[in-house]
């Protein structure tokens, strides 16, 4: 009896567990792009074409 | 027995009703729409060459809070939240062997079917920089656009963020601004890949393009400040204040570009790079 108790609760806890990683898990991307920017210092010069 | 199957089903029901609505995940805070609301950024990440540096900076500037995403095998990945609302992502990537700094804000565009947008895009001219994958939020990608501007497109498998749920606010993002080579060619581009409408409005003496969905303004278009600013998609912050977030900004490890001032689109906004280089436009934004 105890042993089927224990076995309930620990599919539980297990089903409970990964419907929470799920809740937390639909947002993100993590995507890397390593694609190099160049130089922003750049955006100082020519600050009149900011309308 | 029957304790047990009672305690088990009300643990379940507990964590299901936590976490979805008719669903979805009712992410406490969050809302989301049932049809892709295409052409909107939905989401933003930071690549970032320093993740603990980011956290300080973000932390310390926005109020962010952040939780590690379990990634087995894979770089660390956050994501922030201010107040109830996830707001972006953190993710950590290596130094290039070459030194080149690759830390950027990359938004990612709402669109239908990533892959056919992927698709569209490479028709026009576009490369790809990361091709399709599925992640938490949907699929993904990225692609290099014809002028070199990095931008990512998703299709959320939750639906997209709605307007209430992403309002502007200090410390969200508030607006998205492409600084392109060639104005008309760029709104081209994203009408074919993201089905944007380009709009040309004139104001203070200047033309600017307008990107609407449905009517709804998504983001900007304008004319790079001199040709030697490589075209890149900037990511807008709402602070109240955009001296003092820049001063704080500095005072974070980051360092200021352009300085707010009357003559630099009304002294709204300010231009900043974090501690690791990515570039980030503080835009006054009321409460």
């Amino acid at each position: 009896m105890k042993k089927t108790f224990r076995r309930i609760m620990l599919v539980a806890v297990l089903v409970a567990g990964s419907l929470t990683t799920a809740c937390t898990g639909n947002v993100g991307v993590g995507l890397s792009v390593g694609v190099p920017i160049g130089n922003h210092g750049y955006m100082s010069v020519g600050t009149h074409r900011w309308r | 027995m029957r304790i047990a199957l009672a305690l088990a089903t009300m643990l379940m029901v507990v964590t299901t009703a936590s976490c979805t609505t008719a669903g979805k995940p009712a992410l406490d805070g969050m809302s989301f729409t049932d049809e892709p609301l295409s052409g909107k950024v939905i989401w933003n990440d930071l690549i970032t060459e320093d993740i603990d540096a980011a956290r300080r900076f973000y932390g310390g500037l926005f109020g962010w809070s952040f939780e590690e995403i379990n990634r087995p095998g894979r770089t660390e990945y956050n994501v922030a939240r201010l107040g109830d609302v996830f707001v972006a992502g953190l993710l950590a990537v290596d130094r290039r062997a070459d030194g080149q700094s690759v830390s950027r804000w990359l938004p990612y565009v709402s669109v239908t079917d990533v892959d056919e947008a992927v698709q569209r895009g490479v028709g026009q001219g576009a490369s790809v920089a990361a091709a399709a994958t599925d992640v938490a939020l949907g699929r993904v990608a990225a692609i290099i656009d014809p002028q070199g501007a990095v931008i990512g497109l998703a299709t959320s498998r939750i639906g997209d963020p709605d307007d209430a749920t992403t309002r502007a606010a200090p410390g969200r993002v508030v607006w998205h601004e492409m600084l392109a080579s060639e104005t008309s060619e760029a709104a081209s581009f994203y009408s074919v890949i993201a089905g944007l409408e380009a709009r040309m409005i004139t104001r203070r003496g200047g033309e600017y393009i307008l990107l609407l969905q449905e009517g709804t303004p998504r983001a900007g278009i304008m004319a790079r400040p001199n040709d030697e600013v490589q075209p890149v998609w900037l990511t807008h912050f709402g602070v109240s204040d955009p001296a003092v977030a820049a001063r704080q900004a500095e005072s974070l490890g980051g360092r200021i570009i352009v300085q707010p001032s009357p003559e630099f689109r009304d002294g709204t906004i300010a231009v900043v790079t974090d501690p690791s280089g990515a570039v980030l436009v503080l835009s006054k934004t009321s409460i």
